[in-house]
C-alpha cells in the first residue's frame, strides 16, 4: 500500500500536466512578466489579404484579424497571433509570437484535433525562434523535418510565415 | 436554402457595425458639440463591435460558442490580463470523424530476357495497388479511434486477385503525460521504416523496398496490446500482439505467417518494440524487435509440441536535411525448429522455410528543388542499393533455393507537384545468385491526404 501511494506520488505531477495550452497560458509564455498586453484588432481587404498571401507563399489570412501587442514602460515587447489552419481534415491553433524586429520568438500549440501522433516533438518548434520571413524559413531549407509528421510540418510553416508577411504589413500600414 | 455558420453570422454583423462608425473622414464631419446622445450609441456600437471580434475570435479557433458567449458577458474588472474572459481561454480540441487515405497506382514493365540471358516471359502489368481509407474518431482528448480500410489490387472477387484488408483499427488511450499511452487492437508491428509509414509521397520507389516486404513482411499487424511513449531524447513501442503462424512460412520468408487479425490462432504470443533516438531534428535513428512461438498448438509428426520461435530484428536510421534524404536498414530472423515446421508444412529440398533470414539497405537521395527558393515543387533524383536472402541459412537435409539469395539496385526520380501528390519513375536491376534476376521499369502514381 505504501509502495502505492509512493507511485501515486511520483505519478502525480505528471497526471497534472496539460497537453495543450489555453489561449491565456500561451500569451502568458509569449511574452515577458510585467508586460501589458492589449488586444487589438484589424480588417484586412481582399487586395490586403492577396498582398500577405504573396509575401507569405501561401494562403491569405482571413479578413478579419485579433492580435495581442505586448509592451513594457510603453515600449513594445512582442505582438502575438493565433493561427487556425487544417492539417489535414481537422483543425489545429498555434500562437506565434513576433518580437519586435519581425522575428518569431515563440510558437505554441493550442489545440490540435489530427491523431497526436501527426504532431511534431516540443524540440521541432524550437527551431522557429530568431527566424524572419524569407527563403530559409522552409521546412526544405532553414528548418529541419521531422518523420512522421510532414504535413503539419508544412502547414505550421505556413502559419508560421503567414503570421510574419501580416505582422509586417500590419506595421506597414500603419494598423497595429 | 443556404445554412447560415455562427462564424459568418457573426461576420456579418461586425461589418453592419463596422459601417455604422464613422470613418476617419466622416469624423471630420461631426459637429464640434458633443451630441451625448450619439456619443452614447457610437460607445456602444464599438463595444458591440469589439464583442463580435472576440466572438469571431473564439469561433474560429474552435472555442464552443457558450465559452465565446460567457467571455462576452465577462463583467469589466473581471476580465482577465489578456482582455479575455475568464472562460475564454480554453480552446477546445474538435470531437468527430477524421477522414484521411492513400493510395497508388503502379506500372511495371519487365525486361524481356533473365540475368542468364534466357526469356523472362513476364507480363507488364498495371495495377491500382491499393486504396487505403483513414478514419479516425477522438471521443474525448484521453479516447482516440485510429483505422484504415485497404483495398488492393481494385477489385476483390473470386476471380480476382484483390482484397480488402483492415491495415489497423486500435483504441489509443493518451494520457497527460507522454511518457506513457496505451494502445489496444490490430496493431501495426512496430518495425523498421516503412511498416508504420508508407505513404507513397514518403518513400522514394514506385515499388517498396524488397527488405522491408521479405525480411520485414509490411504491412505487418497483428492484434494485441501495449504502451508507447516518449522518455527524452528517445521514443519506444512495446506491444504484446498474437504470434506468427509458421504453417504460412515459405522458402520465401515468413511472410505469410502474418495472421493480419483474421480469426488469428492465439495459442502463440510475441513482444515486438522499438526504441528510436529522435533527439535531433531531422534523424531517426534505432532498433526493434519481435519475438515469440509460431507453432499455434500445432505438434510435429513426433507428437511433439513445436514452438518455432521466431525473432526478427532491425537496426535502422534515416536522417533528412535540406534536400538530402538518406536511409538504411538492416534486418535478419531467426526461426527456431525450421526443420519440424517444414515437416509439418510438407516441404521439402530448396522449399524449405530457412532458419534464418538477413537482408540490408541503403538508400539517398537529393530534392535538386530545394535549391530553387519559394517553390513547393519536389523533384529527387535517387539511389537505393539492397540485398536479401530468405534462405541464408537452412536446417540439415534442406537445401537453399538461390533465387532467394538477391540483390538490386534502384534508381530514379521522384516529383511531386504538391506535397501530397507525387509521380515516380525508375529502374530496377535485380539479380540473384541461380542467375534469374530480371530487370525492370516501374511507373507510379501515389497520393495521400
Amino acid at each position: 500500500m505504501k509502495r502505492l501511494a509512493a507511485f501515486a506520488l511520483l505519478l502525480a505531477p505528471v497526471l497534472q500536466a496539460k497537453s495543450f495550452l489555453t489561449q491565456e497560458e500561451a500569451l502568458r509564455l509569449a511574452f515577458p512578466k510585467g508586460a501589458t498586453v492589449a488586444r487589438k484588432t484589424a480588417f484586412l481587404s481582399d487586395a490586403d489579404r492577396a498582398e500577405v498571401a504573396r509575401r507569405s507563399g501561401g494562403a491569405p489570412p482571413p479578413g478579419l484579424v485579433a492580435f495581442y501587442v505586448a509592451t513594457i514602460d510603453g515600449k513594445e515587447a512582442g505582438t502575438a497571433y493565433f493561427d487556425t489552419h487544417v492539417v489535414r481534415t481537422l483543425t489545429e491553433t498555434i500562437l506565434v509570437a513576433v518580437d519586435p524586429k519581425g522575428a518569431i520568438s515563440r510558437i505554441e500549440v493550442l489545440s490540435f484535433s489530427e491523431p497526436e501522433e501527426y504532431l511534431p516533438r516540443g524540440s521541432w518548434y524550437g527551431q522557429f525562434p530568431g527566424k524572419a520571413l524569407n527563403d530559409e524559413l522552409s521546412e526544405k531549407r532553414g528548418l529541419r523535418p521531422v518523420t512522421g509528421a510532414t504535413i503539419t510540418v508544412r502547414v505550421t510553416v505556413e502559419a508560421a510565415r503567414r503570421v510574419l508577411a501580416l505582422d509586417a504589413f500590419l506595421k506597414e500600414t500603419g494598423r497595429r | 436554402m443556404t445554412r447560415r455558420t455562427p462564424l459568418c453570422a457573426a461576420a456579418a454583423a461586425v461589418f453592419i457595425l463596422s459601417s455604422l462608425l464613422p470613418s476617419p473622414a466622416r469624423a471630420e464631419e461631426t459637429p464640434k458639440a458633443a451630441d451625448p446622445a450619439a456619443e452614447k450609441r457610437l460607445k456602444d456600437l464599438e463595444q458591440k463591435l469589439d464583442v463580435l471580434t472576440k466572438e469571431i475570435e473564439s469561433l474560429r479557433m474552435g472555442e464552443s460558442p457558450a465559452a465565446a458567449a460567457n467571455s462576452a458577458d465577462t463583467p469589466e474588472g473581471s476580465a482577465s490580463r489578456f482582455g479575455l474572459g475568464p472562460a475564454a481561454a480554453r480552446v477546445y480540441t474538435r470531437k468527430g470523424v477524421s477522414i484521411g487515405g492513400y493510395g497508388e497506382v503502379l506500372y511495371q514493365g519487365f525486361a524481356s530476357s533473365r540475368q542468364d540471358g534466357t526469356t523472362s516471359a513476364l507480363t507488364n502489368t498495371i495495377d491500382l495497388s491499393r486504396a487505403v481509407f483513414y478514419f479516425g474518431y477522438k471521443f474525448d482528448d484521453h479516447w482516440v479511434f485510429n483505422s484504415e480500410v485497404e483495398y488492393e489490387h481494385a477489385v476483390a472477387a473470386s476471380d480476382k486477385q484483390g482484397e480488402v484488408e483492415i491495415e489497423f483499427a486500435y483504441v489509443d488511450w493518451l494520457s497527460p503525460s507522454k511518457a506513457f499511452r496505451a494502445r489496444a487492437g490490430l496493431l501495426l508491428v512496430p518495425m523498421g521504416l516503412l511498416n508504420e509509414m508508407h505513404e507513397p509521397p514518403t518513400f522514394f520507389g514506385a515499388r517498396r523496398n524488397d527488405v522491408e516486404t521479405l525480411i520485414l513482411p509490411t504491412t505487418w499487424r497483428e492484434l494485441g496490446l501495449g504502451g508507447y511513449g516518449e522518455a527524452g531524447p528517445l521514443a519506444y513501442r512495446l506491444f504484446l500482439v498474437n504470434g506468427l503462424d509458421s504453417g504460412g512460412y515459405t522458402a520465401e520468408g515468413i511472410r505469410e505467417g502474418r495472421q493480419e487479425g483474421s480469426l488469428a490462432k492465439a495459442h502463440d504470443f510475441a513482444l515486438a518494440g522499438r526504441v528510436d533516438f529522435v533527439g535531433v531534428n531531422g534523424l531517426l535513428a534505432g532498433a526493434s524487435f519481435f519475438s515469440g512461438c509460431s507453432g499455434q498448438g500445432r505438434t510435429a509428426p513426433s507428437g511433439e509440441a513445436v514452438c518455432g520461435r521466431t525473432t526478427v530484428w532491425d537496426l535502422h536510421a534515416a536522417f533528412r536535411w535540406r534536400g538530402l534524404s538518406l536511409r538504411a536498414l538492416v534486418a535478419g530472423s531467426t526461426v527456431s525448429d525450421a526443420a519440424a515446421i517444414n515437416a509439418m508444412s510438407g516441404l521439402s529440398g530448396a522449399e524449405g522455410v530457412g532458419s534464418r533470414q538477413r537482408g540490408w539497405y541503403a538508400e539517398a537521395g537529393f530534392d535538386v528543388l530545394t535549391l530553387v527558393p519559394r517553390t513547393t515543387l519536389s523533384l529527387s533524383p535517387f539511389v537505393r542499393y539492397e540485398e536479401w536472402d530468405t534462405q541464408a541459412a537452412v536446417p540439415d537435409g534442406f537445401a537453399r533455393n538461390l533465387e532467394n539469395d538477391a540483390n538490386q539496385w534502384t534508381a530514379g526520380l521522384v516529383f511531386k507537384p504538391i506535397p501530397q501528390v507525387v509521380v515516380k519513375l525508375d529502374g530496377q536491376w535485380r539479380k540473384n545468385a541461380a542467375q534469374t534476376g530480371v530487370n525492370q521499369l516501374n511507373v507510379a502514381l501515389g497520393y495521400e491526404f
